[in-house]
């Protein structure tokens, strides 16, 4: 099984335990390009393969046809919440255009379901160190990440943090997976990450949504 | 003895406060009561000229407060298509006192909400946000659903802030003679049908201003007793009147009414006061100059010189407590951005 991982910031520490930790038999790379200097934004598919108009400012660009690997997995951006408020059937399918068209995982993802008919997974950044954020539950995670993965299909599988990183159930990651800036996650959580992702591909569901998506 | 003017300071004489300066250089306009802090919640409605508050105070860093949000995602053109965060919940323009009474009573559950909604082409719209949606709703049943978040969200706005920031509009109002309510526009302009048996117009008068919105603000506190209140007047002129006069005439009297009411209930509670957006961008000591080619519309120049007179009286009056020029989010955006860079360097063995 062969596996590219795209992403921000987020893509160090699945690197890093990718070379230092990883137990698995998945081949994975990595590329990736901080938020700062714009993520994957501007990052496209043509004719099977990656585009940037600057491909230098990416770590570990791969410029040759994508159809050699077997899945692909976007890390470093966050699960859409279910809505708590009422919103119009209009807004609501203008959110997912919207998710779709400008959210550059979700973009990506999309494009490659259906130029490649591979399966996709997005990978949650872990939740920050306490404090850093508002509190929510862990179920309350896992049922956006439920939710997200109905509403959106197209063939793409939401990742939930695994829970061995997680704290008192709540959203907060055990800081023995946390790196010192408290919001990125160390060769530990990198580790735990592709083992989670091993799983998911080795779920007939999640291996067969893409195929799914493009039978409806 | 001194004669009392004799003690007064440069401000209060038009040859040294006005006439000697440039209209740029003009200061001290406004005296704030209150010392918005940045860490309390800031809530704006109103007529169309309440959003510049609210996007100045985000610009600035003060905190905002929108209690009916778009989802997570919605792109900046869909959550302005479908009015979100233009004032702190999806009311739309509450342009009237009375119409600002209307929703306080629907928040508080004084008024039942009423169940009218107009259907055009098979589309559904809510008669008291008729534009809301850019394409109206699906249903009447959708429509009524998302009335009812906004008045739950426009409740949770008046319970959680610290200020509510409201923009007094206009006094002309159509009223549903019927059913006893009020609505933001005419029945038959953006949606709905007009009914000359139903539908009349009402000019409302000084003192019904006054009532409706002393009676608002104190519903309000009923529910927050620390809620303060900062009312401004709409420089904008009538796009229309219904009054007989000439709609020049009918802006200046509709703006003189509203102003006198926010004048008078500034000057006696101690709770409310009065910023003068409407004297910056209509006095003739401006020349027009902040008006748009049709005379109407506020250009963003006259825009951005309210809002720096804003917060530039804020200063005058309680001292640089804020940093003006530069807002916390953009430099700890930069050394989260660094941080971010060296991981990936570290990771990618560079």
């Amino acid at each position: 099984m062969k596996v590219l991982v795209l992403g921000n910031s987020h893509v160090a520490c699945l690197r890093m335990a990718n070379q230092n930790r990883y137990q698995g038999n998945t081949h994975y790379e990595f590329i990736a390009r901080g938020q700062g200097r714009g993520g994957l934004n501007g990052v496209e598919i043509r004719d099977g393969k990656l585009f940037h108009a600057r491909p230098k400012q990416f770590n570990g660009w791969y410029a040759d046809e994508l159809s050699t690997f077997d899945a692909f997995v976007f890390t470093g951006s966050a699960t859409p919440q279910q809505p708590n408020q009422a919103y119009s059937s209009a807004l609501l399918r203008t959110w997912k255009t919207d998710l779709l068209t400008q959210h550059d995982a979700l973009r990506l993802s999309s494009e490659l379901v259906r130029q490649l008919n591979k399966p996709c997974i997005i990978l949650p950044r872990p939740f920050p160190k306490a404090g850093q954020t508002e509190a929510m539950s862990y179920s309350s995670h896992k049922a956006d990440t439920q939710w997200a993965n109905d509403w959106i299909g197209e063939g793409i599988s939401y990742a939930s943090l695994p829970e061995e990183t997680v704290v008192d159930r709540k959203a907060q990651t055990d800081p023995k997976y946390l790196l010192e800036d408290g919001s990125h996650g160390n060769e530990l959580f990198g580790a735990t990450c592709l083992n989670e992702v091993d799983k998911i591909l080795k779920d007939p569901q999640a291996a067969t949504r893409a195929k799914n998506r493009l039978g409806r | 003895m001194k004669n009392p003017y004799e003690s007064l300071g440069e401000k209060s004489f038009w040859k040294t406060a006005v006439a000697n300066k440039s209209m740029y250089d003009i200061s001290e306009l406004w005296d704030p009561k209150f010392k918005i802090g940045k860490e309390q919640k800031v809530v704006t409605f109103g007529s169309c000229f309440a959003q510049h508050i609210g996007k100045a105070l985000k610009k600035r860093d003060f905190k905002w407060l929108s209690t009916e949000t778009p989802p997570w995602g919605l792109s900046e053109a869909s959550e302005k298509e479908f009015n979100y965060n233009i004032f702190s919940a999806r009311t739309g323009n509450i342009y009237t006192t009375t119409l600002l009474k209307q929703w306080t009573d629907w928040a508080l559950d004084a008024k039942p909400v009423p169940d009218e909604v107009w259907e055009k082409d098979g589309r559904f719209f809510d008669p008291f946000r008729p534009t809301v949606e850019p394409n109206g709703f699906a249903s009447a049943q959708e429509a009524q659903q998302s009335l009812r978040q906004t008045i739950s969200s426009f409740r949770s706005a008046i319970e959680e802030a610290n200020y509510f920031v409201f923009t007094l509009g206009l006094t002309e109002s159509w009223v549903n003679v019927e059913r006893n309510y009020e609505y933001p526009m005419c029945p038959g302009t953006a949606a709905g049908t007009f009914d000359e048996t139903s539908h009349k117009f009402v000019n409302l008068n000084f003192q019904q201003i006054l009532n409706a919105l002393s009676q608002s603000m104190e519903a309000m506190q009923s529910i927050n007793p620390k809620l303060k209140f900062i009312l401004t007047v709409s420089p904008v002129p009538l796009t229309a009147t219904k009054s007989a006069q000439h709609v020049l005439v009918a802006t200046m009297a509709s703006k003189s009414i509203l102003r006198a009411v926010a004048d008078q209930l500034a000057k006696n509670r101690s709770y409310v006061d009065y910023f003068p957006s409407y004297e910056i961008i209509n006095s003739p000591v401006y020349r027009g100059s902040f008006f748009e080619p049709n005379q109407r519309s506020v250009n963003p120049h006259g825009v951005g010189l309210v809002m720096d007179m804003f917060f530039k009286c804020l200063v005058e009056k309680f001292g640089d407590y804020f940093d003006t020029q530069n807002p916390v989010g953009s430099s700890a955006k930069t050394a989260e951005d660094e941080v971010c860079e060296e991981q990936l360097l570290e990771a990618f063995g560079k």
